[in-house]
């Protein structure tokens, strides 16, 4: 079904210009930004320096900024400035790049190497909704829903994101199913608990 | 002359200092030991204030407590554009108000949780915590959708209002009471457009800088 565990971490219409967004996938956590160029970038959210969440930090367009000691990555991931060695010579430094890419409205990432969206995962998105309960249980839980296209993202072992599509509600409808997924879900994680 | 009696590290002086400044009113702070001095529970400020709670304004011999309050009170005074309160549009007052009230439940979950964890107050913090996510789900669902409306703050379109101001702080904050906001991908989106508002300044323990896009 999806061997390469592609999965979308984010609507890439929420993704905007000067800002940073957070995800996780298979217990790994995520920043994702857009940069100057206009691709979006899925990194993890760790800075190599001292391990702070590189989400606190800044999207400088070209560059994204660590909160902490200010250390900059480049778009491609490599460490692109230490202000406080500017001097000496810079380390061959990256961040975790993943891969990723965009389809159908959405940013997919994968652990592995190449990823493989879901190519019949477009339309409207529904509210992503967060779940405290694992992909397993929650899928199990969702397959009697099949008036919505869903995809339920890893999160951690404890955790899911739900995505969804559709092209069959207004918005009256979609505020509708949003409700009823919610309900749903949170008897999911009552079910957990 | 306003005097404010005020805690740096307290999410409900913060908004009434925000929204001092953001109307370019002079003031006075006094400022209060909350931790470790625990100046709040001391006569002196009980008198003041019989709830022992911080922030209280004496604007010229009017002394009015609970921040949300003070937010009012200093709109309907200081705001001639009626921008932040705006109470001539007959539908607002009573959305903005709701929030007010939600604010107040931030404080009693969110801070309380920061509470625990940063200055050691005794509490389930479990609970804190429980009741925080809560919120914060009802947020994020409010803040979807007002955002597919077109709306960019919790009541209006274009301009902030003081709901947004009372519920902005402990939702900056909550990382600090041990709340994952990995989640809350659109109430991310709304907290970095309400530090984008010009002459923004954070609070200690708001990690987002000053973000480039506007000022830089």
């Amino acid at each position: 079904m999806n061997p390469s565990r592609t999965f979308p971490v984010a609507i890439e219409s929420k993704v905007q210009p000067f800002s940073l967004a957070r995800a996780k996938l298979d217990g790994v956590e995520l920043v994702i930004w857009k940069g100057s160029s206009g691709k979006i970038h899925v990194w993890e959210d760790t800075c190599p320096h001292r391990s702070t969440r590189l989400s606190a930090g800044r999207n400088l367009g070209d560059q994204l900024e660590d909160v902490y000691h200010g250390w900059r990555f480049a778009e491609n991931g490599t460490l692109s400035l230490i202000p406080a060695a500017r001097k000496t010579e810079r380390p061959d430094i990256s961040v975790r790049v993943l891969a990723s890419s965009v389809s159908g409205g959405f940013v997919w990432a994968t652990l592995n190497d190449e990823p493989q969206p879901d190519p019949n995962f477009n339309g409207l998105p529904l509210r992503p909704i967060h779940c405290k309960a694992p992909a397993k249980v929650v899928n199990a839980r969702l397959s009697a829903v099949t008036a919505l296209n869903l995809i339920v993202t890893p999160w951690s072992e404890t955790e899911s994101m739900i995505f969804g599509v559709t092209d069959r509600f207004d918005k009256a409808g979609l505020r509708v199913a949003d409700r009823q997924l919610v309900k749903l879900l949170r008897n999911v994680e009552r079910a957990v608990q | 002359m306003i005097k404010l009696y005020d805690y740096a590290l307290s999410g409900n002086c913060f908004k009434v200092r925000l929204l001092l400044d953001w109307l370019s009113l002079e003031y006075e702070k006094q400022l209060v030991d909350f931790y470790p001095g625990l100046e709040h529970r001391d006569d002196a400020f009980l008198a003041i204030n019989p709830l022992g709670q911080l922030p209280v304004i004496d604007d010229d011999g009017e002394i009015i407590r609970d921040a949300q309050a003070i937010l009012v009170h200093l709109a309907c005074k200081y705001d001639a554009g009626g921008n932040w309160y705006p109470t001539g549009h007959p539908d607002l007052p009573g959305k903005i108000q709701q929030w007010l009230a939600f604010a107040d439940g931030l404080t009693g979950s969110i801070s309380a949780a920061r509470l625990h964890d940063a200055m050691f107050f005794e509490l389930d913090v479990e609970e804190a915590r429980a009741r925080g996510e809560q919120l914060l789900r009802i947020l994020e669902e409010h803040l979807w959708f007002a955002e597919a409306e077109g709306n960019s703050w919790l009541c209006t379109a274009d301009n902030p209002t003081i709901a947004d101001i009372a519920c902005f702080p402990y939702v900056a904050l909550a990382e600090e009471g041990g709340i994952d906001m990995a989640p809350y991908s659109t109430i991310h989106r709304w907290l970095e457009r309400f530090m984008r508002i010009k002459g923004f300044h954070p609070m200690a323990g708001m990690m987002p800088l000053p973000m480039p896009g506007t000022d830089l």
